[in-house]
């Protein structure tokens, strides 16, 4: 037997454990009779599958929340008519997106106005390949993991220059100009940050620099040294700029740009740039994630433990991938929720302020915080309980400030709207 | 870890699926960058040739990570595809001085010394590819060929000062790129 | 890692990218062609440009600066590729215990690399290449120079 079910279960697909033990069960003994050629391509082929589906109940799931969202934070509803709260509210406008004409303009470069919806979503979603969602629910842990992220990230750029330059409207050349130059500057700091990860875990893979952060708290990249969060910020800013969040949105300002890049783009080519957007801004809050906030690890030490101790318990692994898959989308959701608060507090800013910010304030800090974290790695391997303690004290002070103006703020709010008594 | 278990008796009997699909990659990739590299001497308009280029490039990091190179291949990916295509993309629209004016330029003159040029430069590479006594093995890579690593380490112990004179390059890179930007730069 | 499993690996990343270039194809030229309507018009097929009419085309020429932050994030860039060989290999080379030779051998060649790039970073900042907008200033100091260099041009012509 060439191909052994241990070698299905371990497979190299996505859900190795679950999809390839179930695709054996109901095949059996005819799977044999599959050549090995033709099963590898078709289980990764499940893989994409699995993922596509991932990312459009994101999208969906994201953008319905996105509104409400923003609809509460400006004391709005939002949403209200289909479905409960307007969950079925994202559905509707993708089946009307569907059924949308779709416009070329007559002066466009036809060809390259077909193609650029296509760069934009096939230079993201090949990164969903090293997004883990869990141990064993992840499609493939590449060894050059951070380092693939940082090279195929680059290539959505091309299509939204791409996108811009053959819609042939002054609009859309306008955002792809400032969308190109914001990516392509962003990609600095987010690097720099990559680099200091690699450097504190020794490995480009994700899993390994999961692995690195296992057991309590303390252990997260982000409170390795007080210089840490420095990095996460620095990284968290450049994220939101390689996503064109607000306040980076520059490239799609819709009120001065009508939307960009995309606005000669109708019906579903736009969509796809949505989705390719929604995608991305998972990815880089998943990636966010296992960088600084232990990926799928709770945190919790004896759990982890009792999680990892699954010989011969097949219940438990299942139990403890689950709890991990929570945990990560968990964390992941809490950062796409960050980008979304950010978008309805902050102003947009002007592309020489993006590029002031990127170059004057995130370069040299990411720069000198990435050598003082080898520095202290030189020092003190592995880390330290001294600096854990000293970051978490140092940072609690603005963080603390920062809670306290938010509870003030919606504290004050929510009183505005009890009655005073009189 | 037993899926490195499985994996390595994988490698120790190259799979049927390999020995299939990577002639098919190879040549998809090969022709891919060649023929995109054809298309860019052919197609008029210059944009088009620029993102051209972007697949002719791609198929090259391809078949570097065929070779198993894969530092290289995403070097190639995130240097070349995510910043050199970018400045020529931005190249071609700085330099389009006319609206509309995105067409080949008419030959004029150059054909002469441009082709005498190509044929050297075709000569010399052709040249060191045949002399080049090429270490041809059927072997896998050793298991410890994870390039990154290696190539850290020979940058830490053998190739220090090639390593500090790329920062040195670098650094003279900048100051002309900063030159460069201001002589034409301040017109607005 | 051996090569078997490397190609695995990006097998997996080759599936993924026919299947999202066959996605999009079949979105946009399949799905959408049988549900959407198609209604000839005219007026549709023109440039958006809010309602009026648009004057020429949009290919323009575009300024410089955009060309010099490319320009500048292609260095960094390199820079960075050069460093995650360096970063990787960090942990294995710093020693268990803080302060090995090579460790503090390994962290001075990374600093200085890195050294010589700010010292630029400076330089370039301190000139006020990085300004988006430039102070009227740094916008005489360039005039200057742009009328000396033609000034050169001239006598070389």
């Amino acid at each position: 037997m060439i191909f052994g079910g241990t070698m299905l279960s371990n497979g190299l697909v996505f859900a190795r454990y679950s999809l390839a033990e179930w695709i054996q069960g109901l095949l059996g003994d005819r799977l044999e009779m599959i050549p090995e050629w033709i099963l590898f391509p078709l289980l990764m082929l499940a893989g994409c599958l699995v993922i596509i589906g991932f990312i459009t109940v994101f999208a969906l799931f994201a953008i319905w929340m996105e509104r409400k969202v923003s609809a509460h934070m400006q004391c709005r509803l939002g949403p209200m008519e289909v479905g409960f709260h307007g969950a079925l509210q994202t559905i509707a406008d993708g089946v009307k997106l569907l059924g949308k004409e779709d416009i070329v303009p007559r002066h466009a470069d036809k060809l390259l106005h077909y193609l650029a919806p296509i760069i934009v979503f096939a230079g993201v979603f090949p990164l969903f390949v090293v997004v883990p969602f869990s141990e064993k629910i992840l499609i493939s842990d590449i060894n050059l993991g951070l380092f693939f992220v940082a090279a195929v990230g680059a290539v959505e750029v091309v299509g939204v220059i791409m996108a811009g330059w053959a819609s042939n409207n002054k609009w859309s050349l306008f955002g792809a100009m400032r969308a190109a130059t914001q990516l392509v500057s962003y990609e600095i700091p987010l690097g720099l940050a990559f680099l200091t990860i690699i450097l504190l875990a020794g490995s480009f893979s994700m899993v390994d620099i999961i692995h690195q952060q296992e057991g309590w708290l303390s252990n997260w990249f982000l409170f390795h040294n007080p210089f840490m969060p420095i990095i996460f910020l620095s990284f968290f800013t450049a994220s939101l700029a390689e996503c064109k969040r607000a306040p980076f949105d520059l490239p799609e300002a819709e009120s001065e740009l009508v939307s960009g890049f995309h606005t000669e783009y109708s019906g579903m080519k736009f969509s796809i740039f949505f989705l390719a957007e929604y995608a991305a801004m998972y990815v880089v809050c998943a990636i966010a994630a296992v960088m600084f906030l232990g990926g799928w690890s709770t945190g919790i030490k004896p759990l982890e433990a009792w999680l990892a101790d699954s010989a011969g318990n097949p219940m438990r692994e299942v139990l403890s991938n689950t709890v991990h898959l929570v945990v990560i989308v968990t964390k992941s959701m809490f950062l796409v929720f960050v980008q979304m608060w950010l978008r309805w507090t902050l102003p947009r800013i002007r592309l020489d302020q993006i590029m002031h910010v990127c170059l004057k304030v995130l370069l040299p800090w990411t720069m000198v915080a990435m050598v003082a974290t080898s520095a202290i790695e030189l020092c003190w391997p592995g880390g330290n309980m001294v600096l854990t303690a000293l970051t978490i004290v140092i940072w609690s002070i603005p963080l603390l400030w920062t809670l306290k103006a938010i509870l003030d703020m919606t504290v004050g709010i929510f009183l505005k709207f009890v009655p005073s008594g009189r | 870890m037993n899926i490195l278990n499985t994996l390595s008796i994988l490698a120790a009997a190259p799979s049927e699926a390999t020995a299939i699909w990577l002639p098919v990659f190879f040549w998809t990739f090969a022709l891919v960058s060649v023929l995109s590299s054809l298309a860019v001497l052919v197609v008029k308009d210059i944009v088009r040739c620029a993102f051209l280029i972007m697949s002719s490039l791609s198929g090259l990091a391809g078949l570097y990570l065929l070779l198993g190179a894969e530092f290289l291949a995403f070097t190639q990916i995130m240097v070349y595809v995510g910043g050199i295509l970018i400045l020529i993309l931005f190249g071609v629209m700085l330099t389009n001085r006319e609206p509309l004016l995105i067409k080949r330029m008419k030959a004029t003159g150059l054909v002469a010394p441009g082709v005498l040029a190509g044929l050297i430069l075709f000569t010399a590479i052709g040249y060191s590819v045949c002399t080049v006594d090429w270490k041809v093995t059927d072997q896998p890579l050793p298991a410890d060929a994870d390039t990154p690593a290696r190539i850290g380490n020979a940058l830490m112990s053998d190739f220090i000062l090639p390593f500090e004179m790329a920062s040195v390059l670098l650094l003279v890179a900048l100051v002309g790129a900063a030159m460069a930007a201001r002589r034409g730069g301040a017109e607005g | 890692m051996t090569m078997a499993s490397m190609y695995f690996d990006y097998a997996n990343v080759a599936v993924f990218f026919v299947f999202a270039v066959v996605f999009v194809i079949l979105n946009i030229s399949v799905i959408s062609v049988i549900l959407r309507p198609t209604v000839e018009n005219d007026q549709k097929d023109t440039t958006y440009e809010c309602g009026e009419p648009s004057v020429g085309s949009s290919w323009v020429r575009f300024d410089m600066r955009f060309y010099t932050v490319a320009l500048v994030f292609l260095i960094f860039d390199v820079e960075v590729a050069f460093l995650y060989p360096w970063a990787v290999v960090f942990k294995d080379l710093r020693g268990a215990i803080g302060g090995s030779a090579t460790g503090v051998f390994v962290f001075l060649e990374a600093a200085i690399f890195l050294l010589i790039l700010f010292v630029g970073l400076i330089y370039v900042w301190k000139r006020g290449d990085l300004d988006w907008v430039k102070s009227s200033s740094a916008q005489e100091v360039d005039a200057r120079q742009r009328q000396m260099i033609e000034a050169k041009d001239e006598v070389r012509l």
